[in-house]
């Protein structure tokens, strides 16, 4: 096979120095679901693999009062199997469940998943919905980055060269709150062909105080559906029909292969649109 | 596997003609472009390190643009290959003015071969339109710059 | 055949404790000192003249022993066989040459076009990719309407079409059926393609032995001596100079049922390097590479009468073979012809086929292999009667099924079934469905806006391949059963188990049949220097046939063990009995002797009556008078999902006659991963080539296979019809699964949408496909 020069930092610091050193020839290695197969399959060719799974204090999942930490090498399964995550935010565990399977869910890692940004993803959807932000070390020091400004095309996010995901922050959802993520599977690889994370939080009268939808799988990159959102915001659940009809405005561009058209896609969009909110409303109630 | 798609360029339809069959130019803006020279009539040689993703290959082959009408239209000719497999493309791209500017409308069929067609179909639209979009983007950076 | 000990109980298969603990031996766990490894270059192109090929650069990497391209071996290796080329059965049969490595042209994506040995698997694949091959694309064809078409491009240059061969059949008056018939109804019906998929790819070990001039051979293949003969005439070796051994192998549902280029190429590579070479097929090899199956699509009319009866078929098809003839590809659609009347007493039935050749991979024999492709469709067009003339589906069933009393029952296509009772076995899965409840609760649904669908699948098909006359390469099989000195038994089949479970249920058979504990028997096959001569495993006939021929060696076995054992108690063999695993005179168990104990007597000879030879080891070949014909009812409910199009398999209901049973557990264990199989084709499995003839299925990505989670728990029962085809009664099961539950599934989410007017719809059943049907009306 084509060689590569591995190398497997202890820190972040001197991750990030390695990273900086080789620039575009590196790729950075975490859970290895993206990038491992890519090689096996001989359609990447890094010259230098930097793998992040050494680096110390990147694994670990919080769930405080006040906010929800991910480190960006904690597997799928530590968020699934976190104690406190399904009273804190279920949104959380619910969509860590239904990526790959349980061998996937053990090796595959949040951060990687995020940074990698493939189109038909779940955690994007969820980090939009959940308002994440994205903390990022850098040539120039840390910077955060919300997710609905990070997911900006086809694998393509706002991580500039020399730049590593380092871990995930979300506001811990305040009473009557619910989420919910529900997806269409893509009969062979189990990738959303059309996948929504919603949450919501209640006021008093049981309307939507807040309401935030991330769809996944179906355009070039995932999306929060502020129409859907807008159209909600102050109604109940009697609305949600009404409002899931706008998940797919504005997307100019669908992703289409033989498994899934882009009609179909937005229709999908919009049916699980409906089913998450409905889902999400009943949960924060 | 059909690919057409419309941009808008800040240019004149002129000067947007002019961008679009410059080397100089085109080996600027083409995503991941090593190469690209002109060979004789409307034949370019061209060297691409192409991909979406982890998904990376270079690529090598020619490019050749037929049926020329300045400033409106004319044929492109993709022939590129590498070790993950090879991408065949022709198609009739169209300018129009709107304006101050110009719209360019494109229309063809691409073919994909070898190891990356048997793997990740279900990018391969997403990623070619992707393609354009970032090579139409930078022309049009090019073209605004150059204006103003 | 009565439950007796062993026989008929629920007894865990001996295989699997090595294979869930990994310590199956399977090819590439085979390790040699001076393995090289070997990779294949495969075309890109689906069509394309090779104009050059350079390897100098792949020569020269570090490493490689050696580089070899097709016009290197042309005139060394025979061209890859196909046993069903005769121009009697197959009028205007083009046979083009079929090379191990192509030469002057490609004609499919992935055909092999060079080879490399390396000292290791990754400097071989890194040479691959320094091989430069100049080729001219050329038009390429993606199916059979493309390549009959006019202008089409030629495939083979030899001759001026794509025709690869015609067929028919027919049986009856069919025309005058058609004119007696109320009703003609007709409905295009379409058999996708599929890819096998087994769990282990292909793959080969070749060594040479030069002091020997003998060539030992590791091949995953269901049909170790077919090969065997095949490989010593495609490399001019003598045949008992060649070995093949059929390792563990996980599974082959058919694709190990044949003879590969990889497997000539890497016998002759070990012999003129000197050196043995492995070959592991990868999944994408496998995707492109190993045979297909299915891929006809035909238009099909029944004349019917008003009260549904059935007076005749027609089927006029088109079959895209791909672009070369594997081992059985002529072969397989003519399994179709034969069982186009499935359970029903229609005469008069008429099929004719013309078969394409595309730029595609040749398709073969696949779990049922033609049967899926008579069962559906005649299983299809029921319903579709039923729907034309507002039947219930199951009123025409009835109406239509042979008799009970019938059999044997000669069809219209000249086969005659052995054995059946249809009504039996449909009337068990309808008390099992509570069918009547069923229809309520989806007329219940219906008015929510909620969509069950119940499908019927009341299948018969063709097992027990086969009594010789009726198959290309011999149909019997053979085995040997040796008693050793110390009473332990070894079995000699020339059946090569792969998943079927052969190792258990033949040693309940043993077991009971000469008193042994089933622990003290040995199955042993799979490898030509061991076993006499064999055909091999397919076609649901080990057990039928070789499972008979094992059993009468067993006879002979035991008649002798009895003669001895009748000598040593002074009495008469007809009064030698068995009882508690002692063969004792009848009434006086106490002085009864252990098979061993005989045995023993047996080898050491000084004992034995008058005349008999020493040692105890006796072997039979067997003929089968006829196939075997197993039938069942399955049953599907299915809802699908109104805003999504999604399917939901909510019971499962499969009633199967196999015969008489060796072991429940293992006919359930086939039934369950014949369904599985059968509902993939159904719901979600189908091979693509674009345009140009490339393969965008060519992975798991975007191949889908059936996952556990997509199956409610099966309910699965049993009628018993014993064959009278062979001595124990069995039939077979090995494809029951798949034959019976594409059409049940196909018929349920039809009839879940009835409401929509559809009537009929091509697989597989995607959500789109159901969605867009539902938006329609």
């Amino acid at each position: 096979m084509t060689p590569f020069d591995y190398h497997a930092p202890k820190t972040l610091r001197s991750a990030m120095r390695l990273v900086q050193e080789f620039g575009d020839d590196a790729k950075v290695l975490a859970g290895g679901h993206s990038l491992i197969p890519s090689m096996k399959l001989r359609l990447a060719a890094p010259s230098v693999v930097i793998d992040l799974g050494g680096v110390a204090g990147l694994k670990r999942v919080t769930a405080g009062n006040e906010t929800i930490t991910i480190g960006a090498l904690a597997t799928h399964y530590a968020v699934e199997s976190h104690r406190l995550l399904p009273s804190k935010c279920s949104l959380l565990p619910e969509t860590a469940a239904e990526i790959g399977d349980a061998q996937v869910r053990n090796r595959g890692t949040v951060g990687g998943s995020i940074a990698h940004a493939d189109p038909a993803a779940d955690w994007p959807a969820t980090m939009l919905a959940l308002d994440a932000q994205f903390d990022i070390a850098g040539p120039d020091g840390e910077r955060a980055v919300a997710a609905s400004d990070f997911f900006v095309d086809l694998f393509i996010t706002d991580l500039q060269p020399g730049e590593v995901l380092t871990g995930i922050r979300i506001a811990t959802p305040p009473e009557n709150s619910g989420g919910a993520y529900v997806k269409m599977r893509q009969s062979a690889s189990g990738f959303a062909l059309a996948g929504v994370a919603a949450q919501v939080t209640l006021d008093d009268a049981g309307n939507c105080a807040s309401v935030a939808v991330g769809v996944t799988g179906v355009a070039p990159a995932a999306y929060r559906a502020h129409a859907v959102e807008d159209a909600l915001v102050g109604q109940g659940i009697d609305a949600v029909a009404d409002a899931a009809a706008h998940a797919a405005d504005g997307v100019e561009e669908f992703q289409e292969d033989h498994h899934a058209s882009g009609d179909y896609r937005a229709h999908l969009a919009r049916v699980f649109t409906q089913r998450a909110l409905s889902q999400a409303i009943d949960r924060a109630a | 596997m059909k690919l057409s798609g419309t941009h808008t360029i800040g240019a004149t339809v002129e000067r947007t003609f002019e961008l679009l069959i410059d080397p100089e130019v085109l080996a600027r803006c083409m995503p991941g472009c090593d190469k690209l020279e002109h060979r004789d009539d409307g034949v370019y040689d061209m060297a691409v390190s192409a991909g979406i993703g982890p998904v990376r290959g270079k690529y090598t082959g020619r490019v050749t643009l037929s049926d020329i009408q300045p400033p409106e239209r004319y044929t492109m000719v993709v022939d590129i290959k590498g070790t993950t497999g090879f991408v065949k493309g022709q198609g009739v791209v169209e300018l129009a003015p709107e304006g101050e500017h110009t719209q360019i409308t494109f229309e063809g069929d691409v073919q994909i071969g070898g190891p990356i067609a048997a793997v990740g179909q279900r990018m391969h639209a997403s990623a070619a339109r992707l393609m354009t979009r970032q090579l139409f983007g930078a022309i049009d950076k090019e073209a605004r710059a150059s204006e103003g | 055949m009565p439950v007796s000990k062993s026989v008929g109980a629920r007894i865990k298969r001996r295989e699997d404790p090595r294979l869930i603990q990994g310590l199956a031996h399977y090819v590439d766990d085979i390790k040699l000192p001076n393995l090289l490894h070997v990779a294949i270059l495969r075309s890109p192109y689906a069509h394309a003249r090779i104009n050059g090929i350079n390897t100098d650069a792949a020569q020269n990497l570090s490493g490689v022993k050696s580089v070899v391209t097709g016009d290197d071996v042309k005139d060394v290796i025979g061209g890859i066989p196909c046993a069903a080329t005769d121009p009697e059965g197959f009028p205007g049969i083009k046979v083009p040459h079929h090379p191990v490595l192509a030469t002057g042209k490609v004609r499919f994506v992935g055909e092999p076009v060079a080879a490399v040995a390396a000292t290791d698997a990754y400097i071989a694949q890194d040479a691959l990719d320094l091989i430069e091959v100049d080729y001219e694309p050329l038009d390429a064809i993606n199916s059979a309407e493309a390549a009959f078409a006019d202008g089409a491009p030629i495939i083979h240059e030899d001759w001026d079409d794509n025709m690869a061969f015609t067929w028919s059949i027919a049986g009856g008056d069919v025309d005058a059926a058609f004119a007696e018939a109320d009703h003609v109804v007709s409905q295009r019906i379409d058999h996708q393609r599929l890819v096998p998929n087994p769990m282990e790819t292909r793959g080969v070990v070749a060594q040479y032995l030069p002091g020997k001039d003998q060539l030992n051979l590791w091949s995953s293949t269901q049909i170790p001596h077919l090969l065997r003969t095949q490989i010593s005439v495609m490399l001019s070796m003598a045949e008992n100079h060649v070995r093949v051994i059929a390792p563990e192998v996980g599974g082959g549902f058919g694709c190990k049922l044949n003879v590969y280029a990889e497997e000539a190429l890497l016998g002759h590579m070990a012999k003129y390097l000197g050196q043995p070479v492995k070959w592991i097929e990868g999944r994408r090899e496998n995707f492109l590479h190993t045979i297909h199956g299915r891929d006809q699509t035909g238009d099909v009319e029944l004349a019917v009468k008003d009260d549904g009866t059935i007076l005749g078929l027609r089927y006029t098809v088109s079959a895209d073979v791909g672009a070369y003839y594997q081992l059985l590809t002529p072969a397989i659609p003519t399994l179709t012809g034969l069982m186009l009347c499935g359970s029903y007493t229609f005469k008069n039935v008429q099929m004719n086929l013309k078969a394409a050749f595309t730029n595609k991979m040749a398709t073969d024999a696949y779990r049922g292999a033609g049967r899926p492709e008579a069962t559906y469709l005649i299983e299809r067009m029921i319903d579709v009667v039923a729907h034309d003339l507002d039947l219930d589906p199951l009123e025409v069933r009835r109406k239509n099924f042979i008799g009970k009393d019938a059999f044997p029952y000669e069809t219209g296509t000249a086969v005659a079934y052995d054995s059946g009772d249809y009504t039996a076995a449909l009337d068990k899965a309808l008390k099992i469905a509570d069918y009547d409840a069923l229809r309520e609760q989806q007329a219940e649904l219906r008015e929510e806006g909620r969509y069950l669908g119940i499908g019927f699948s009341t299948y018969v098909e063709i097992c027990g391949m086969g009594p010789s006359a009726a198959m290309p390469a011999g149909g019997w099989e053979s085995s040997t059963v040796r008693v050793d000195p110390t009473g332990k038994v070894t079995v000699l089949t020339g059946v090569s188990p792969h998943g079927q479970g052969q190792e258990t249920t033949f040693a309940q058979l043993i077991a009971d049949g000469l008193g042994v504990d089933i622990d003290d028997i040995r199955i042993i096959h799979g490898d030509t220097d061991t076993v006499q001569y064999g055909i091999g495993t397919f076609g649901s006939r080990a057990t039928a046939v070789g499972g008979t021929a094992m059993v009468h060696a067993m006879g002979k076995v035991k008649d002798k063990v009895i003669n001895i054992a009748a000598h040593l108690l002074e009495s008469n063999p007809q009064d030698i009995v068995i009882e508690d695993d002692k063969y004792c005179v009848r009434g006086a168990p106490e002085s009864g002797l252990t098979l061993g104990e005989i045995a023993m007597v047996a080898h050491v000879g000084v004992e034995l009556p008058e005349g008999t030879e020493p040692g105890l080891a006796e072997s039979h070949f067997f003929e089968p008078p006829n196939f075997t014909y197993p039938f069942g009812t399955h049953i599907a409910v299915v809802e699908v999902d109104a805003d999504t199009g999604e399917v939901e398999i909510q019971r499962y209901i499969a009633v199967d006659d196999c015969g008489n049973i060796i072991n429940p557990l293992i006919v359930e264990g086939q039934v369950h991963g014949g369904i599985a199989q059968g509902v993939g084709q159904a719901l979600y499995e189908e091979a693509i080539y674009d345009e140009s003839g490339q393969m965008i299925t060519g992975s798991f990505m975007d191949y889908a296979l059936p996952k556990a989670h997509n199956f409610p728990r099966f309910e699965l029962a049993n009628t018993v019809t014993p064959s009278p085809v062979n001595p124990m009664g069995v039939k077979g099961v090995g494809e029951a699964g798949t034959i019976g539950s594409t059409p049940a599934i196909a018929n349920a989410v039809i009839d879940a949408l009835k409401p929509f007017g559809v009537r009929h719809i091509d697989l597989p059943l995607r959500p789109e496909k159901l969605w867009k049907l539902m938006q329609e009306t």
